[in-house]
């Protein structure tokens, strides 16, 4: 599979190649992050700019932890920009984030499938 | 036997904490005997379980880190708190090692990192990464504060200085005593000693006095 929204590589580092707890740590992921993530536009909609500043930054280890680069740009400009300008000028780049992480969500559930079914390397 | 670390973790990202629970799986010498999402089940947990270090968030709903860092050092003196969190502004670090945190360290720290620090607080009582160091070192600069927290009437022999530079050097109390050709009960000794000479009321504040007098630098 060619990842354009994950890379696995920080995972694999963290549990040491360990397919059976990288495969955990993703179906944890799928079954959270959805309801984290709608913070973010939930939090934006009612115009919460400094609940939206620390939403982005709770999500920080997310994106960090899925090697997802522009995720993790993104929410730090969302921080800044949402404490600084407010809320609501930080639409854009919310529902980018929302994008890349619907983009995430389905390439983790193909690395579950595919290890489902193949004994490859995540 | 020896005896295995036993660990509490308290953040309220499942993520985090149940990743993080998998992630110290790997550990033969240390347990997660603990999972809470705030800092009062924290609480509540540690009067059931016997709890040697705790992974702390700071932003948590109920109760966050800070209160429940002030709570662990009254009620549970001896649980040791590694604070684990995204913050890594001077004035939070600096903060929570007033309070008394064992360690302090950011939640992308490398696995081979978080498994050092939980066994550095173990066995010294406490862990300090380069951040750490750093900030507590431009706190000294900037504030200039120190110096009058400190007892000097009573010096500190040879040997104690040789023991607070292996404090300071993050070594281990065996790897001191090791180095010091002499037994980890005579290290831990003479660190009591250095405390009450000192007046500090724990290694942070031993690494302070050793960074002011000049003792060590990082």
């Amino acid at each position: 599979m060619t990842a354009r929204y994950i890379d696995l590589a920080y995972l694999e580092r963290l549990y040491k190649g360990d397919r059976s707890r990288i495969r955990q740590w993703i179906r944890i992921y799928l079954e959270e992050a959805p309801a984290t993530f709608k913070q973010l536009s939930d939090r934006m909609e009612k115009g919460d700019s400094e609940g939206l500043a620390e939403a982005a930054h709770d999500l920080r280890p997310y994106a960090h932890y899925l090697g997802a680069t522009r995720m993790l740009d993104l929410l730090i400009a969302i921080g800044q920009r949402s404490r600084t300008e407010g809320a609501a000028s930080t639409a854009e780049l919310v529902q980018e984030v929302l994008a890349l992480s619907e983009g995430a969500d389905t390439e983790l559930r193909l690395v579950i499938a595919e290890e489902g079914s193949t004994d490859k390397p995540v | 036997m020896k005896h295995v670390i036993r660990l509490a973790l308290a953040d309220d990202q499942v993520l985090f904490r149940r990743g993080m629970a998998l992630l110290l799986r790997d550990m033969t010498d240390a347990h997660v005997a603990l999972e809470c999402a705030n800092g009062e089940e924290l609480l509540a947990g540690l009067k059931k379980e016997a709890i040697d270090i705790v992974l702390l968030d700071l932003q948590m709903p109920v109760m966050d880190g800070v209160e429940a860092m002030r709570r662990i050092k009254k009620e549970h003196p001896d649980v040791k708190v590694i604070v684990l969190t995204t913050h890594d502004e001077d004035k939070f670090i600096a903060h929570l090692m007033e309070l008394g945190a064992n360690g302090y360290m950011l939640k992308n720290a490398e696995p081979d990192e978080i498994e050092n620090a939980i066994r550095s607080v173990a066995e010294n009582g406490f862990y300090f990464s380069d951040m750490v160091n750093r900030v507590m070192l431009h706190g000294l600069v900037k504030k200039q504060q120190v110096k009058p927290t400190f007892n000097d009437i009573d010096p500190l022999s040879e040997r104690e200085l040789e023991v607070l530079r292996g404090i300071c050097q993050e070594l281990t109390t065996t790897e001191i005593a090791g180095k010091l050709f002499v037994s980890p009960r005579t290290v831990d000794f003479h660190r009591n000693n250095i405390l009450l000479k000192t007046g500090a009321r724990n290694a942070a504040g031993l690494v302070v006095y050793a960074m002011t007098k000049g003792i060590y630098t990082p």
